[in-house]
């Protein structure tokens, strides 16, 4: 029974967890935009007067889109429209039990994993999940009926199954180096040391499999300067025909791919909560030092750094959103079949050469 | 022997197919015949591979490949075959307009493709080997892409090939979960060791053996064949006349004979299930090869019904006469499509019966050389063909089967019809209009002789030839 | 909670099957397999083969059929006219689909004689089939890849642009 309790409640700690992050990032990208663009940025949403720098903003949002009038238009097939934005929005939101949040916590002599699901093929689930959420793009593009929307969603369709390979053949290498599909268990191997000092983690061992996996994942993300499934200037995209709540589904679905990119990266390249010198009993120092920590102390450690990297990530990746032009097609499409899957390719091979001598 | 020479040969093909894919990138329009000529030295390797493979036994991967001397006769029929497709196809190309080095590459890997099946006593292996054969042979039908009829035997060889393949992987699922194997060897063993048969196991064989009858194109499965012979470019018709089908049968071979000698089968289902299937096809081949007035569709319905003299040779359990009846089948077809490739220039093809009317004396050589595939074809004396029916069916009497024979001698009867036809046409019949043809191409006259010398040898000196097949058939012992 | 599980993927993946068959629009029916392969990779990983199932959902569900709802709603937005379709096949349909019921119910009644309960193998684990692919099936393995290169080049072969005539 107690068993099925903390599944509950890891369940709910993981969604809250997701949810709020996810909010809270098209705040942090009104406020990074502005910056950029040398204005302030959203700051006016109040409680009682109470402004912060406008931290309540992302709830006022919310609201008004819950509120907005949910419009479908006549002419669409009515099924599968009001389906396509759960189907995205599902298929996202799943793949974060597959990361793993930290290490085994124990308390009163249970061990509980800080992660929802512990899958063996985590790492394909986590992209068998992604491969899916095309039918929401491509679901609602076709079913809206709008010719915009149908070559947007169709651009996102190529896009996302062209990028999908170069994603997938990038972790190969990575897959070569740690031996294992399980997130917790290479997450575990990047806890090792390399010549004694440098954490093993996926970033120096993998670094072209990283650029790779950074691109494509970025291309997964449909933003720009890969957002020609929007295309905001020109077809404005397939939720052309999608308002209220279901749209700020779609919305919340690009902020969601945005964050899961950003824990992949963390969890695959960069050691997931691994903190460089830290083991389950405190900090060994490479120079012969130790600092003994108690268990709690140390997981509270393990978590901070898996969020602290998370949200590097997510500031880079908005960063990237506000400061480049976006693509033409050819250009994007160009990128992924004739450079990064060959690059990804090279890759794998390289890895095989290097690992066999 | 375990040995990776067994590897070689196969090694050597797919390695020439990527070669020629990667230079074709890089060689002019002009210098595409170079292609050929690359091809054609890797196939000479291959075979001297395979002439130093004789009685050695060599295999590799435990087992799932060998080349015992069955195989190695059987890939170098192939060899052979791919060789003097490739001849006739030099010219080809350029003037029906299916210039391209991929011609080349997917001819060598479809041959790859029968080299894994004929090597290997491993259904899954044969299975994958007949679908590179297969992928390969699809999109060879549909180079032509000028042609919509290209295109459409390109669309009905694929559809009609995945419904045969479904066929065929679903026949192996079911003798696998009857016989928990998929090699042959143990699954005769378990067919054997049974009492009684498995009706599992009997429907997985039928379905084995409907499977390969898409392939080798027996009737009732034969409906595509037409079609796609008319469709594809002409060397590939003739390619697809004896390659895939020799190769079915050489599968067939493996499976069935140890089968039909070894199993107590009180219901001799598949016994009765290829005596109709073979009937049949000799029947309806040849009755409607009579109604056909293009070229190719007459041969198309000929290499059906030869396809059912070929079964008469399984059911009588002679192996050798089998593979003599193969490999003469190979030289008079080829022969015979190369003569009618003669008959092209410029963007155009002469198939019409109509527009054979006397070449004979206007193009001589031409004419005698078809006139001699066209005999051995119908099974006159002293070309291969006869020699070939001969030892059929003299097995079958002995193997008292004598029905059987009485429908292969009066099916090839009315073969001698429209065999002879042609020749009328080419020797007895005005010309009513001019018909004129590109006569530079020396490889296809090549081709003519060789295949015209490989009919008589083995119509009149065949001892030598049949020395090879003895010791070749002792594998399946 | 297994058995509970078994039986409503097996009732969606019927359900689908039979939705796909039945309705006359393509697209509907490509969706429709969607489902059908979303519930078999379901299958595999009740049976204990995590690997298989989310590969079967990759690359069945996610990348195939992908496909094939993309030239589905590329190229024909009309709702399906229905195939002229003629008496006589419709009850050769019925006979052979009697038949290979029949047939699946004595394969199926074989079968179960012969399935000892208990002593479930793990065959999912990416490792072991990993090492069954490099080992005891090596030579299909390899022949794969010729097949694969085969249906790339016959593929590209088909649809490239031709040269300037």
């Amino acid at each position: 029974m107690s068993e099925t309790i903390i599944i509950l409640i890891k369940v709910v700690c993981a969604l809250v967890w997701f949810l709020l992050i996810t909010l809270y990032l098209t705040w942090v990208e009104r406020k990074e935009s502005a910056v950029i663009q040398d204005r302030i940025g959203a700051n006016r949403a109040s409680i009682l007067g109470i402004r912060i720098i406008g931290l309540f903003q992302p709830f006022a949002d919310a609201i008004k889109m819950i509120f907005k009038e949910d419009f479908t238009p006549r002419f669409s097939r009515r099924f599968l429209h009001n389906l396509a934005p759960f189907i995205s929005f599902f298929f996202v939101a799943i793949t974060i039990s597959a990361i793993p949040f930290g290490d085994v916590l124990r308390i009163g002599g249970q061990e509980i994993k800080l992660q929802v699901m512990d899958i063996n093929v985590g790492l394909l689930f986590v992209l068998a999940m992604l491969s899916l959420g095309i039918y929401g793009i491509i679901l609602s593009g076709w079913s809206s009926n709008n010719r915009y929307a149908l070559i947007g969603g169709m651009r996102g369709a190529a896009q996302l199954i062209s990028y999908e390979v170069a994603l997938g053949l990038s972790l190969i290498g990575l897959i070569m180096v740690y031996p294992s599909l399980n997130l917790s268990t290479i997450v575990h191997y990047q806890g090792e040391l390399l010549f004694g000092w440098l954490p093993k983690w996926g970033v120096f061992l993998q670094p072209l499999g990283l650029l790779i996996f950074f691109f494509a994942a970025l291309a997964e993300t449909k933003r720009i300067p890969f957002d020609l499934p929007e295309g905001e200037n020109e077809i404005v995209g397939f939720f052309t025909e999608y308002s209220g709540l279901k749209w700020g589904l779609f919305m919340m679905t690009d902020f969601m791919e945005v964050l899961i990119v950003s824990t992949l990266l963390t969890t695959l390249f960069f050691g997931g909560w691994q903190v460089p010198w830290l083991a389950a009993d405190g900090f060994h120092f490479p120079w012969g030092s130790e600092w003994l920590l108690p268990h709690g102390i140390v997981v509270i450690f393990q978590v901070a750094a898996f969020n602290i990297k998370v949200f590097f990530f997510c500031w880079l990746q908005i960063l990237i959103r506000w400061t480049y032009p976006r693509f033409r097609y050819d250009q994007v499409m160009d990128l992924g079949w004739k450079l990064l899957i060959p690059l990804s390719l090279a890759n794998i091979v390289a890895t095989a050469i290097l690992l066999s001598i | 022997m375990n040995s990776f020479s067994a590897l070689i040969p196969l090694l050597i093909i797919v390695f020439a197919s990527l070669c020629i894919m990667i230079l074709e990138a890089f060689l002019k329009k002009e210098n595409k015949d170079y292609l050929a000529y690359i091809s054609i030295i890797f196939l000479v390797v291959c075979g001297f591979f395979l002439v130093r493979a004789w009685n050695k036994d060599f295999s590799y991967f435990n087992g799932n490949l060998f080349l015992d001397n069955l195989s190695l006769f059987f890939s170098f029929i192939f060899l052979i075959t791919t060789f003097l497709v490739i001849l006739i196809s030099m010219k080809y190309i350029s003037l029906q307009g299916v210039n391209c080095g991929e011609y080349y590459s997917l001819l060598l890997l479809a041959l790859s493709g029968m080299l894994i099946m004929v090597s290997s006593g491993d259904l899954l292996v044969i299975f994958l080997g007949l679908e590179v054969l297969s992928i390969s042979s699809y999109s060879l039908a549909g180079l032509r892409r000028k042609d919509e009829k290209s295109s459409e035997a390109a669309i009905k060889y694929f559809l009609l090939g995945c419904f045969a393949s479904a066929f065929l992987v679903y026949g192996i699922a079911l003798l696998y979960g009857a016989t928990y194997s998929t090699d042959i060897a143990s699954i005769i063993n378990h067919f054997q060791s049974g009492e009684s048969l498995g009706l599992m196991a009997l429907i997985g064989l039928g379905m084995f053996v409907i499977g390969f009858g898409f392939k080798i194109a027996v009737v009732p499965f034969h409906m595509w064949t037409p079609d796609v012979y008319e469709g594809a470019p002409t060397p590939i018709t003739a390619f697809f006349s004896v390659g895939p089908k020799a190769v079915g049968f050489a599968v067939l071979l493996r499976v069935l004979y140890p089968y039909l000698k070894n199993v107590q089968d009180s219901s001799k289902a598949i016994f009765l299930l290829l005596c109709i299937i073979s009937v049949l096809t000799m029947v309806v081949g040849n009755l409607i090869a009579l109604r056909q007035t293009n070229l190719k569709r007459i041969l198309a319905y000929s290499s059906i019904a030869h396809a059912g003299y070929l079964l008469i040779a399984i059911l009588a359990q002679d192996n050798a006469s089998l593979v003599f009846y193969l490999t003469v089948y190979i030289f008079m077809n080829i022969g015979a499509f190369a003569a009618v490739i003669a008959l092209g220039k410029k963007d155009k093809e002469y198939l019409e019966l109509e527009d054979y009317a006397g070449i004979g004396f206007k193009y001589p050589w031409i004419g005698a050389t078809f006139s001699v595939f066209l005999l051995s074809l119908a099974g006159f004396p002293p070309t291969g063909g006869f020699l070939a029916k001969f030892y059929v069916f003299s097995a079958a009497v002995r193997q008292d089967l004598v029905p059987l024979v009485i429908i292969g001698v009066l099916a090839s009867l009315i073969s001698v019809f429209y065999y002879l036809r042609i020749i009328v046409y080419m020797y007895m019949k005005e010309p009513s209009y001019e018909v004129d043809i590109n006569i530079d191409n020396p490889g296809l006259f090549l081709v003519l002789f060789l295949c015209l010398y490989g009919v008589l040898q083995l119509g009149i000196f065949p001892g030598n030839v049949l020395i090879l097949i003895k010791q070749a058939v002792t594998a399946l012992l | 909670m297994a058995h509970f599980l078994f039986f409503l993927l097996a009732i969606v993946c019927i359900a689908s099957v039979l939705g796909m068959i039945i309705s006359k629009n393509q697209a509907y029916n490509a969706l429709f397999l969607v489902l059908a392969f979303a519930c078999m990779g379901g299958f595999f990983a009740l049976l204990d083969a995590p690997f298989i199932a989310v590969v079967q959902i990759i690359i069945y569900a996610g990348a195939i059929m992908i496909l094939f709802i993309f030239v589905i709603m590329m190229i024909n937005l009309r709702e399906g006219l229905p195939p002229e379709r003629k008496k006589w096949t419709l009850y050769f349909a019925l006979g052979i689909a009697v038949v290979l019921f029949v047939e699946l119910i004595l394969t199926m009644k074989s079968a179960f004689s012969s399935l000892k309960s208990g002593g479930i193998e793990k065959i999912g684990s990416p490792t072991d089939i990993g090492r069954l692919l490099f080992t005891e099936y090596l030579y299909p393995f390899e022949i794969t890849s010729i097949l694969i290169i085969a249906a790339l080049v016959g593929a590209i072969v088909l649809v490239k642009k031709r040269d300037k005539e």
